[in-house]
């Protein structure tokens, strides 16, 4: 199998389950660079610069909220779920619970070969 | 720290500016945080070739697609240029050998008038087709965004077709057309040139067709070979049958197919150009009579002439007589063939 044509559906299959991923991790306050490295050791991110655009627009939906800590030397923006996207997590996670399990099945096979 | 914050003015020098100040903390507290503390510049490189190309870095922050025509309207913006560009030429052609033959009839030499015409047909195919594309580009561009803006604000988005694509569109497709019951459209086009070229030559055959010497301006004409009176003559039967080919070439370009109805109006036009050709050309009064002393001293009799008028005669009507029957024969191939065709394989 091509090489190159396979990464491209690898890091599809990545980008639509990103922000669910980011979204779990956020019930307590995080900053950037933490997610990207947590998301990256999980191998859920393969391209780090995907990161920033995608925490700003669930910033602009207000699925987020982000405060600024200038305490340490290096100033870290800390993003956390507002309530809205908690409720977006909640219903996203029933989503992909669903698709998880179908998917699987598929892939297993439960003898259900062409439905009669 | 130069290296990131050069990256960093690159990617948002390509945002609207009231994002950019924001933006820009954002993405250095992010990557300055993954690089450790005291980093080299070889760090620092290393992140920004993980970040990748900044023009694309800035693409994931923008709302705002960055194309023209977007894949609503591409289809169709497409489908137009075809079928305009092709028109607005064919009718630009036509006009100017019409113009170019009337214009310089009598005043420049035959040579000289067809090298001007091809010349000046070329520029101004290139130029019509030039800007034809842009002013539809053009149009298609206000319409994406005029669109965009509109689905921005929350109101419905345009449809086209009006209604959105329903299965009765599926009627008329002329893909599944067996092939050789299609008529291109290149094929009216090319036919409407040609009676353009025939017909203005007709008008003014006496200053086009004749016996030419080598004179002092290069090639002249010594004697015409028609009586242009006499051949004017004919013109309300000329005028018809002219009519009768853009008539026809017309709906051809419009059915796009051959049916019975066409290719009986083809076999009476046809009919009626060679019938014309052969009344006209049996009138022994339509060449001048210096044309024919003329001939007489080159050639020593009429024969010859005889011969090419009789050959060319025969010429028109074979080839009507093909035509006649390519029409019949086309029109008689069932349009549903191409389906079973591939329904079988």
């Amino acid at each position: 199998m091509d090489k190159s044509s396979l990464d491209g559906w690898a890091s599809e299959l990545r980008s639509g389950v990103l922000a669910l991923a980011v979204l779990s991790q956020l019930k307590t306050p995080q900053y950037g660079s933490a997610l990207v490295k947590l998301l990256e050791q999980r191998g859920l991110l393969l391209d780090p610069s995907t990161l920033p655009p995608l925490l700003r627009r669930l910033e602009k939906q207000k699925l987020l909220t982000g405060s600024w800590d200038q305490t340490g030397n290096r100033p870290r923006k800390y993003y956390a779920l507002s309530e809205a996207g908690m409720e977006a997590f909640t219903q996203l996670n029933d989503d992909w619970q669903n698709v998880a399990q179908e998917l699987q099945l598929l892939i297993e096979g439960d003898g259900s070969h062409g439905v009669n | 720290m130069a290296l990131i914050d050069r990256y960093i003015s690159e990617v948002t020098r390509r945002l609207p500016a009231k994002e950019r100040g924001d933006i820009g903390h954002e993405l250095h507290s992010t990557m300055e945080d993954m690089l450790p503390a005291g980093y080299s510049e070889k760090e620092e490189r290393e992140l920004l070739v993980k970040f990748g190309d900044p023009a694309v870095l800035a693409g994931k922050y923008r709302a705002q697609p960055m194309y023209l025509i977007g894949p609503r309207f591409f289809d169709v913006y497409i489908t137009l240029l075809k079928i305009i560009i092709p028109i607005v030429v064919t009718v630009v052609l036509v006009v100017l050998i019409i113009t170019t033959i009337f214009a310089n009839a009598g005043e420049a030499s035959v040579v000289s008038v067809i090298g001007r015409l091809i010349g000046d047909a070329f520029s101004a195919a290139f130029d019509v087709a030039l800007h034809v594309f842009f002013w539809v580009t053009l149009v298609f561009f206000i319409i994406e965004w005029v669109d965009r803006s509109n689905r921005a604000a929350g109101k419905p988005p345009l449809q086209v077709p009006e209604k959105g694509w329903t299965p009765d569109d599926l009627e008329s497709s002329q893909e599944m057309m067996p092939k050789k019951k299609t008529i291109a459209r290149s094929e009216p086009g090319f036919d409407l040139i040609w009676t353009a070229i025939w017909a203005s030559i007709y008008f003014n055959a006496d200053k086009f067709v004749g016996i030419y010497e080598e004179g002092s301006n290069g090639l002249e004409m010594v004697t015409p070979a028609f009586n242009q009176s006499v051949l004017m003559s004919y013109w309300p039967l000329v005028l018809f049958i002219i009519l009768l080919q853009v008539a026809m070439n017309l709906w051809k370009w419009k059915r796009r197919r051959w049916d019975l109805k066409l290719a009986t109006f083809n076999l009476a036009a046809q009919t009626l150009s060679v019938l014309a050709f052969f009344l006209i050309f049996r009138n022994p009064n339509i060449f001048a009579a210096g044309f024919l002393t003329g001939l007489e001293n080159l050639f020593g009799s009429l024969d010859a002439l005889n011969w090419v008028v009789g050959g060319l005669i025969f010429t028109v009507a074979l080839f009507a007589a093909i035509d006649i029957f390519q029409g019949f024969r086309k029109a008689a191939i069932r349009e549903e063939g191409h389906t079973k065709d591939w329904k079988q394989a």
